[in-house]
């Protein structure tokens, strides 16, 4: 039996659904290797289980303020998850650049979990050349 | 050798011992052996988990949250923000650092003297503890066939501009450059703790339990008691109880947990120190892009640093991760990122670490999170500029067709006239990119009870038989990587505590 469990808080249906679509629009892409969104996008939710409470609180928080911001600061009268892919780049571009630190940090710490999921697969670090298990082998 | 790990610990449990020792990487590994070959009973706690090379992989996604806190992904709060990592395991950091072994500067004692009275620890009460550190974890100069070509090209480029190169020293043995320090070596040629003192701690009969996490230190009638928490590995939750009671507690937990242990415990901080004075050798870095292949992750890197700027507060030098460690550092996202990464075998990446010039602090969150708090001043956003426009400046010398810059509006620059770029005052200290993997000084150690939490031995100045031997002890940034320090300064503890078995209870 556990006890002093921690407060549980995680990823609902719909925050899944928004954390999805911003993971797709960071994610590098390209003909030569399959879609790599399901690896970055399970990676940050795996994430967020060994995160502190403040911090998996404030993503969900960021998520939210994301999905609904178009509405009144980007004046694309929709929500992010149903914005067309070229809006959703747009839009995630004016918080990566964002002068509101709080707005460019969270696109930051996303895109670094989505970057370690995504570079974790095989498919992308052969795209770009990188064969550690050969060299491995090679000097071992 | 016993070793409990979390899911063989299946009911609430109890432990006796002369010592207990919290945290396994870099101060409790020292401890603990030599602590257990002086002839005491040692009981050792780590939060983390107990994985050996052959757990290890070059999959980074399985490897950080096996081997380090909060996945990798710590953020230091302030302005700029700092990504912070260190390791969570059996080894603690030493099992995921890039093994440089430095011996701290005669500079930083003498200021450790002037400013906190520490005068019994000079260079030569110092170097038999570096001594024997280093003879234990094999510290020794790089193969030259293991350094990876981009390192040579740093270090040419660097000495064609008249800037003093000096070898690195790593604990090491038989390197051949496979560079996979940060996910764990596969091969056991790092020597960290988990490979030297803790196996010596085992054979002298202490005890390790992995998995669990020290909530509380008491003390009462003179026995401290140390309350754990089991961890289940799979799900992070505390499952079931361990209670240590032991005559003496040494803490090495890092600078961050320390503190947020004792002030949890409430105890050690009549001076208000405790949580204080937090250092952490900010790091900036710039990405240079060449034309041909330069594959510089084949290979060991840092193997050479430029210590031509260290009175200045900084030190160079390349740094060949794991390209997803590299990705999370771009400013940019999907098609434009993918077009950086796919020059990837044509980058150098390299870094300047700055001296502190500032302190934050850790604050225990409710619930027991510590908060990490820095604002960089005006000297170490100077010190931070100089360090990119140093790194930069080496890096065309070197052939470089252009750099990539860690300033939110100054992504890159093409040549070497546009380097005084990086001092246009537009640029401010939030928009720039900076990491870390060294905390120091939360703990600090000082002569004067008002003005620091434990005394040159790292005996807390309140509570007799309770002991610190990690980086928070050093009380002022040391401008080095702090490994051999932390481990040079829990070896001089432990022959403190063995010298006076007596009047410690002991015997």
């Amino acid at each position: 039996m556990c006890y002093n469990m921690p407060m549980k808080l995680g990823f609902s249906s719909y925050t899944h659904s928004i954390l999805k679509a911003l993971v797709s629009t960071l994610v590098p892409r390209h003909e030569s290797f399959p879609p790599v969104d399901e690896d970055a996008t399970r990676y940050v939710e795996k994430s967020m289980k060994h995160f502190p409470f403040y911090l998996r609180v404030s993503m969900i928080f960021g998520l939210y303020f994301l999905q609904f911001s178009p509405l009144f600061l980007g004046f694309y009268f929709r929500p992010f998850t149903k914005m067309t892919p070229e809006q959703k780049e747009r839009y995630i571009a004016t918080w990566a650049k964002s002068r509101f630190s709080l707005r460019r940090d969270m696109i930051r710490g996303i895109r670094a979990l989505c970057m370690i999921g995504a570079y974790s697969n095989p498919d992308i670090l052969s795209h770009i050349g990188f064969t550690i298990d050969e060299h491995i082998r090679s000097r071992a | 050798m016993m070793i409990f790990t979390g899911k063989e610990i299946l009911e609430d449990r109890r432990e006796n011992a002369d010592v207990c020792v919290i945290g396994s990487g870099a101060g409790g590994a020292v401890a603990a052996a030599e602590l257990s070959e002086g002839g005491l009973d040692v009981v050792i706690l780590e939060e983390g988990g107990y994985y050996t090379s052959k757990d290890f992989n070059t999959n980074p996604s399985e490897m950080l949250h096996k081997l380090y806190r909060d996945g990798g992904a710590s953020f230091i709060l302030g302005t700029p923000g700092i990504a912070f990592s260190e390791g969570r395991c059996v080894g603690g950091s030493t099992v995921v650092n890039g093994g440089l072994c430095w011996r701290i500067p005669e500079k930083v004692l003498k200021r450790w003297n002037w400013e906190h009275g520490l005068k019994d620890i000079t260079p030569s009460e110092l170097n038999p503890f570096f001594e024997k550190v280093e003879k234990s974890i094999n510290v020794a100069p790089q193969k030259p066939e293991s350094i990876a070509k981009g390192d040579y090209m740093f270090k040419e480029a660097a000495e064609s501009l008249g800037y003093k190169v000096v070898n690195q020293n790593r604990n090491q043995k038989n390197c051949v450059g496979l560079n996979q320090c940060i996910l764990g070596c596969p091969k056991d040629r790092k020597q960290s703790t988990l490979i030297t003192y803790i196996p010596r701690a085992l054979e002298k009969g202490a005890k390790l339990f992995a998995d669990c996490r020290a909530i509380k230190i008491k003390k009462s009638n003179g026995v401290f008691t140390v309350m754990a928490q089991v961890l289940d590995r799979e799900t992070g939750k505390p499952c079931r109880k361990l209670t240590v009671t032991s005559k003496l507690v040494v803490l090495a937990c890092g600078a961050i947990q320390t503190p947020v242990l004792l002030l949890g415990s409430r105890l050690g901080n009549s001076s208000g120190q405790v949580g204080r004075n937090f250092y952490c050798h900010p790091n900036v870095k710039a990405i240079g892009i060449f034309d041909k292949d330069i594959y510089y992750w084949k290979g060991a890197h840092q193997a050479f640093k430029v210590t031509e700027f260290f009175d200045a507060g900084l030190i160079l030098a390349t740094g060949g991760v794991h390209p997803a460690i590299i990705a999370t550092s771009l400013p940019c996202f999907g098609r434009k990122h993918l077009e950086i990464m796919e020059q990837y075998n044509r980058m150098i990446v390299a870094g300047a670490l700055i001296e502190d010039t500032t302190s934050g602090s850790i604050v225990r969150a409710p619930g027991g999170t510590p908060l990490m708090f820095y604002n960089i001043d005006k000297i170490g956003f100077e010190r931070m500029r100089l360090g990119v426009a140093l790194t930069s400046e080496i890096m065309f010398a070197a052939g470089a067709r252009k750099v990539l810059l860690p300033f939110l509006y100054l992504n890159e620059i093409s040549s070497p006239d546009e380097i005084k770029k990086i001092y246009n005052p537009s640029i401010r200290p939030k928009q720039t990119e900076s990491l870390t993997v060294h905390a120091l000084g939360t703990c600090r150690m000082g002569a004067d009870p008002t003005l620091s939490v434990v005394n040159q031995w790292g005996e807390s100045h309140d509570l007799k038989g309770l002991f610190i031997a990690d980086a928070s002890v050093i009380p002022t940034p040391i401008g080095v990587n702090p490994m051999l320090t932390i481990m040079a300064l829990a070896s001089r503890s432990s022959q403190h505590i063995l010298d006076n078995k007596r009047t410690l209870s002991l015997l």
